[in-house]
């Protein structure tokens, strides 16, 4: 009785299961709704970060043009947590919201408004 | 059966636990078909219509003034804990690209080159697609 | 009960302490052979470039060791930890043939770094 009391002590924890859940977003992906503010032909580059609320995280000069950047993503992360094993995994995507400015003129020329992409909640770090 | 309870007394001190932790950014990369895309014939302007342009992120990937690259980054994280009062932790860890699309421009915006390479597990990489101009 | 006082205090002493690893892809840079190699056979193995510049093409790799000693008696706790970071870069130009002109291999920490949780 004794040793099936201390048997089902050890064997508790990892009957006893815990799921985690996390989220992360890294700069905010609202510049893509903002962004539709801007109008090629017309906007000034120097106007961007005043439009959008952010300093770009991307600059490309160039003598033609120069290429701003605004990156952003999201991070889903999912766990089971068995005390002594733990299988965690996280899904993230990042995209980034590209405009061409003329170097000359300072105005916006084109803009790339990338796709949104499904994230799936996924806790098993094997396989693919 | 008496070895059994200090068996295992010993075992949940020795170890306090593994974590397995996986990070996959940007998993859709491996969904994009560039089998269409024909060095010599295929401009910038028909990628960015067509799949896009690559994103810019600290794990790789991203644009130049020649160049477009998607990488799909694969991290791979293990822990081991082991011990109560003396506790030493171990931890491994692998970052590789399980898919990376490389796509070169000339001076005029044509592709010059189509490299998409594959990896499963960080030490092997393979080549899928690879096209140049002649 | 003094045998128990005993036992709580040694019981409040804990070490801990942690050694990690994270490594990149790249190795062995001699393997390849100026006049011979393609950019294909490089690629091959190690993957895209993670820069280019007309024909000059670099593959960097980072590794990290980290290392982490801690002592703590119940409130009162002591943690040194330093890490160190290695990037590896190694340039080649390659010709108009697609052939291997040079190679330049560099790294920030040549030998690579070591485990020591001491941060002075």
């Amino acid at each position: 009785m004794n040793r099936i009391a201390v048997l089902l002590i050890f064997a508790l924890p990892l009957l006893t299961s815990g799921c985690m859940w996390g989220r992360m977003k890294i700069n905010d992906p609202e510049i893509v709704r903002l962004a539709r503010n801007i109008e090629p032909g017309k906007t000034l580059g120097s106007d961007v970060p005043r439009i959008l609320g952010a300093q770009p995280t991307m600059r490309m000069p160039g003598k033609e043009y120069r290429m701003l950047g605004y990156t952003y993503a999201d991070t889903k992360s999912n766990g089971l947590m068995l005390i002594l094993f733990n299988f965690t995994r996280s899904s993230t995507v990042a995209e980034t919201l590209y405009i061409e400015v003329d170097s000359k003129t300072d105005v916006v020329t084109r803009m790339y408004i990338p796709p949104t992409h499904d994230l799936e909640w996924r806790f098993w770090p094997f396989g693919d | 059966m008496r070895w059994l309870s200090p068996f295992l007394l010993i075992s949940l001190a020795a170890f306090c636990g593994c974590k397995f932790h996986r990070s996959v950014v940007n998993e859709y990369v491996r969904d994009i078909d560039t089998s269409w895309i024909t060095p010599g014939v295929t401009t910038r302007s028909d990628i960015i219509d067509r799949i896009g342009v690559s994103p810019s992120t600290k794990e790789g990937g991203g644009i130049s003034g020649s160049s477009f690259r998607w990488v799909c980054a694969d991290t791979f994280t293990g822990t081991l804990e082991a011990g109560y009062i003396v506790t030493p932790t171990f931890e491994r860890g692998t970052m590789y690209y399980s898919e990376d699309i490389l796509v070169t421009f000339d001076r005029e915006g044509v592709v010059e080159l189509v490299s998409r390479t594959r990896s499963k597990d960080g030490k092997r990489v393979e080549i899928v697609e690879w096209r140049e101009r002649k | 009960m003094k045998r128990t006082l005993l036992f709580l205090c040694l019981g409040a002493l804990a070490f801990s302490g942690c050694l990690s690893k994270h490594t990149g892809l790249l190795n062995n840079p001699e393997q390849w052979k100026v006049g011979e190699t393609t950019r294909r056979e490089v690629v091959a193995k190690w993957g895209n470039p993670d820069r280019l510049r007309g024909n000059e093409w670099t593959w960097i790799s980072i590794d990290t060791l980290g290392s982490k000693f801690k002592i703590a008696y119940m409130m009162i706790g002591f943690t040194a930890s330093n890490s160190g970071v290695v990037t590896s870069e190694t340039r080649m130009t390659f010709g108009p043939d697609g052939r291997l002109q040079s190679v330049v291999s560099s790294e920030t920490v040549p030998g690579g770094t070591t485990w020591n949780p001491s941060p002075w």
